[in-house]
């Protein structure tokens, strides 16, 4: 299927007016009228994501397991062994922990492209440890034969569900939810699963970020260029299969690769990225900033956690100049 | 009662016994790994059934989208699967001698790939009821009229999963889900009543909301009787097979280590002996 093309002013639009969760739903709703062989599978959370749009539209597509992520893990798996695309849909570590062992067997041993799709990853809620999204990304790269895919916007949210729509291997989408931060993409572009892009060149450090943290990342880049540091910034925004070359490549130029994510420091991009750097001549030295490996204590809004957690520009901006010393 | 014609039951009840001297020429050839030969041995009728007068499959074309489905949920009886996707025309019979061997297609559990005619691979417990209604909901989305069968083991209904895949089943309608338990009352560490008992399973599915009948699970007429008579009301069948682990051989017959052992020479002669030798004796 070919790419969507979109406008800058759809783009715009997404980008003002949608939060992560409803963006994911208008995607779904967008790609199901050009693919009728996707289906929605909820775990008793879809009213969270709005749902009830898709529902609405395509009622015979739209299945609700209730609050048993297990079976509707299988269930799916079902679906696609006879030719429909399911995407299973509810808070990250209900999508990625719980029914772990249907994702690996069911999904990507049996060969179905499932896409377990994982909501308000990271810290980005006040519910407490057990909705917290911490390390879903790390166990599903760890996952033979899965795709991990973290979307930086509300336009690269939609450009994974339309590629993820003919993509023949199982794959997991990471989404944030809360407010979108500022839109990287103002206008439309080429999306290629597997295919990091650099977003801004540079030769003093690189600047490797997915999901929410790219916004961060090109922000952390702006405050370092007022330091005389010329940062690269490169959205992953598929952490497995990871672009190695485009890594290894930022890294033989700067030497030094900062890798960003509201994902522990254990499994995540920061990973992934270590064992491409380790794997090649020594070219460049690795620091990752991320979720640490400790569960939050108390309980706070997300921009308190990302200060405390060094996630915000300005404490980016701050490690990364130690880094340099 | 649907009997099934004289020349199926003959064909179901010789099918029966070659799956088991299969399932005992398998182990002896899986040397020290053994095999799951008390499990396997207490499907031998329900699976000679489905595959010798219910399914509707062509081994020509094992990934025809409108054949029937089943699910061996209970993967460790493989051995079982086996012997009637061989005799079916699936493969080859020289393949059986392979089993577990290396770089043999046939693994200790249902592969997801190199085996024509499985359906989806198993072998974790749990997952056969729900996978099987994604695929008889994919029926009803696109107005094929496959059945769905999943033979489970009722140690593998301690796993949660499986009642959530139940629920589900009733949920949408499915009534082209038919669940067969092997109910032999034994599990790999000693019998369900000590592991975690079963009680009443018939009760059980019946207030999950499933069309629900007992049958003895070795007796064909009754097998056969319950596969073709599926009630299409739109609520999915349970079917609770009394079964006997180990059926066939008296010194296996209800005994926990026969869940998973290797067969040494004499065993094995004697085994085969207790089921007969038949015309295509190994």
């Amino acid at each position: 299927m070919n790419q969507m093309k979109l406008t800058p002013e759809q783009i715009r639009e997404w980008g003002a007016s949608f939060n992560w969760r409803t963006m994911f739903t208008n995607s779904m709703v967008l790609m199901a009228q050009r693919d009728e062989r996707i289906v929605y599978i909820a775990a008793d959370l879809g009213r969270a994501f709005g749902y009830g749009t898709f529902m609405k539209k395509f009622p015979e597509r739209t299945f609700n397991a209730g609050i048993a992520e297990q079976s509707a893990v299988s269930f799916a798996a079902g679906l696609a062994s006879c030719g429909l695309v399911p995407y299973f849909v509810t808070f990250a570590p209900f999508a990625a922990l719980r029914p772990c062992e249907q994702i690996k067997m069911d999904c990507a041993y049996a060969g179905y492209p499932v896409r377990i799709v994982g909501t308000d990853s990271g810290v980005g809620s006040c519910m407490g440890n057990t909705h917290y999204g911490y390390e879903d990304a790390g166990v599903m790269c760890a996952i033979p034969e899965m795709t991990v895919i973290s979307p930086c916007d509300a336009t690269e949210i939609f450009k994974a569900v339309e590629a993820l729509a003919d993509y023949p291997h199982p794959a997991y989408l990471r989404i944030f939810g809360g407010d979108i931060p500022m839109p990287v993409y103002t206008s439309d572009y080429n999306f290629e699963i597997g295919k990091a892009v650099v977003l801004k060149k540079g030769k003093d450090v690189t600047l490797a970020a997915c999901g929410n943290m790219v916004t961060s990342a090109l922000s952390a880049a702006d405050l370092l260029g007022k330091e005389g540091i010329d940062a690269e910034v490169i959205n992953v925004h598929t952490l497995k299969p990871l672009d190695c070359p485009t890594i290894l490549n930022s890294a033989k130029k700067t030497g030094l690769v900062v890798s960003i994510e509201e994902h522990t420091v254990c499994g995540g991009l920061g990973t992934q990225i270590a064992d491409c750097l380790a794997a090649a001549s020594p070219c460049a030295r690795l620091y990752k900033i991320g979720l640490p490996d400790t569960f939050p204590l108390t309980i706070t809004h997300r921009e308190n956690w990302l200060k405390n957690f060094g996630l915000t520009p300005k404490a980016i901006a701050e490690t990364v100049k130690k880094q340099l010393k | 009662m649907a009997r099934p014609a004289p020349e199926i039951r003959e064909k179901i009840t010789k099918s029966a016994a070659q799956l088991r001297r299969d399932c005992l020429h398998m182990t002896k050839m899986g040397g020290s790994a053994g095999g799951h030969v008390g499990p396997t041995l207490s499907c031998a009728e329900i699976v000679s059934t489905l595959y010798n007068g219910v399914l509707r499959f062509d081994p020509k074309k094992p990934d025809l989208p409108g054949r029937d489905r089943m699910l061996l949920s209970k993967g460790h009886a493989v051995q079982a699967l086996y012997s009637a996707l061989c005799r079916s025309g699936f493969f080859p019979e020289s393949v059986l001698d392979t089993f577990e061997g290396i770089d043999s297609p046939l693994a200790g559990h249902p592969p997801a790939h190199g085996v024509p005619g499985i359906d989806f691979p198993t072998g974790s417990m749990g997952h056969g009821i729900p996978v099987g209604c994604g695929m008889a909901a994919a029926a009803k989305l696109k107005g094929q009229n496959y059945i769905v069968y999943v033979v489970t083991g009722d140690g593998e209904l301690n796993e949660g999963s499986m009642w959530e895949g139940v629920m589900l089943a009733k949920k949408y309608k499915l009534d082209n889900l038919v669940i067969i338990v092997d109910h032999n009352g034994l599990q790999h560490d000693a019998e369900t009543d000590v592991i975690m008992p079963s009680l009443d399973l018939a009760a059980k599915f019946k207030a999950f909301g499933c069309n629900t009948v007992s049958v003895d699970g070795h007796d064909v007429d009754e097998l056969y009787d319950a596969l073709t008579s599926v009630a299409k009301n739109g609520a999915p069948t349970a079917i609770i097979a009394k079964t006997v682990k180990g059926k066939g051989v008296p010194f296996m017959e209800n005994v926990v280590g026969w869940h998973h052992n290797c067969l040494c020479t004499e065993d094995y002669e004697a085994a085969i002996k207790a089921i007969g030798c038949g015309e295509e004796s190994k």
